[in-house]
């Protein structure tokens, strides 16, 4: 009789395998989670450059505008200057007329308005409003518009942190802290930067805007009058 | 003898540390991205600040100086960028005495007075000559 070979056949894996597999796993879900991590980061980042990236978007083309801004001087006979577009700065932005469309590319001459819309909570946007400009003079304001589309709009910043608008020029009443010049008298108020306030101003040289967006801080200078 | 199937350990260590090195060098060459593209971001707010300074300093909106020398004729400013801004500038002026550039060449040497600002904003410094 044939002796029975004995086989001994045993599934699984040896210790050293499952020390391995184990080893390998380990290291491929460390850096699975590094690189999640590591994109999450990059997404976060790369939305707050995005919106660095508009911010100066916005300042340059803003900069480029007001220095193709045009001060629009009535005719010597034209006493009825109602309807001219002019320089206005006030709490609520800025409007100038600029030979720089946006929205009206075929414009020779438009007046851009950027307005300040304030939310609750200190939150504000930024409106872009501009329309073309055909005609001057008394009743401008609605010739120009016959046959043209009045305006077009666009929000540029949307729930800004905290959008702040200050003025240059001579003090008024309210403006508590305005500094006095020694030098001329005494008595005369000097010029500095304020923020509006109901009571109007004599002049204003200059506006300043101050914008807090997704942590990214930007200030615009508009100098109408150099005081210098 | 019967030759097992698979790889030995030798070999899937191997792949291992082949491929956590490709992996590594992928991330490295993310972060000097991320890094350069933050830098980029950095410097362009600089020269955005410095920019919005030299249009108040040009045009007389900066007040008067914080101090003044009055043997040297150096005069600095500095401060915010704005009443809630947490940019903080500085700027210098210095006399400067400079080659005047219309005269002739049978004229004697002849320098004019100018003065030279020096605007610090972050890391931006920006420097030019104005007669005024």
């Amino acid at each position: 009789m044939a002796p029975i070979a004995k086989r001994s056949t045993r599934f699984g894996f040896t210790l050293l395998e499952v020390v391995l597999a184990i080893a390998v796993l380990v290291a491929v879900a460390s850096l699975g989670s590094a690189l999640w991590t590591q994109a999450g980061d990059a997404s976060l980042g790369a939305q707050q450059r995005e919106r660095g990236l508009k911010l100066q978007r916005i300042g340059t083309f803003l900069r480029d505008q007001w220095s193709q801004r045009r001060v629009l001087d009535p005719l010597v006979d034209d006493e009825d200057e109602a309807g001219l577009p002019r320089i206005v700065f006030s709490e609520t932005g800025v409007t100038f007329p600029t030979a720089k469309a946006m929205l009206f590319g075929d414009a020779p001459l438009v007046e851009a308005r950027y307005e300040v819309r304030r939310r609750s909570g200190g939150r504000a946007d930024l409106w872009y409003i501009e329309s073309p400009i055909t005609r001057f003079g008394s009743d401008a304001a609605v010739e120009s518009r016959h046959g043209f589309e009045a305006e077009r709009r666009e929000v540029l910043l949307l729930a800004a942190g905290s959008f702040e608008v200050e003025r240059y020029g001579p003090p008024v009443a309210d403006d508590e802290d305005a500094e006095r010049d020694e030098t001329e008298g005494g008595a005369r108020p000097r010029p500095g930067w304020f923020a509006f306030t109901d009571a109007g101003a004599e002049r204003n040289d200059g506006v300043r805007l101050t914008v807090r967006y997704s942590g990214e801080e930007a200030v615009w200078v508009l100098v109408a009058r150099p005081s210098r | 003898m019967r030759r097992a199937a698979g790889f030995t350990l030798l070999e899937a260590v191997l792949a291992v540390v082949i491929l956590s090195g490709a992996v590594m060098a992928t991330l490295g060459i993310r972060a000097r991205s991320m890094i350069a593209s933050e830098r980029m971001q950095a410097v362009q707010r600089d020269e955005r600040d410095a920019q919005a300074v030299f249009d108040m300093l040009i045009s007389g909106m900066l007040g008067p100086p914080a101090r003044v020398d009055r043997e040297t004729g150096i005069a600095e400013w500095s401060g915010t960028l704005s009443a809630s801004s947490s940019r903080v500038y500085a700027v210098r002026r210095s006399p400067q005495l400079w080659r005047d550039p219309l005269r002739t060449p049978t004229e004697a040497e002849s320098e004019l007075r100018l003065w030279r600002y020096e605007i610090v904003v972050g890391e931006a410094e920006v420097s030019f000559l104005w007669h005024r």
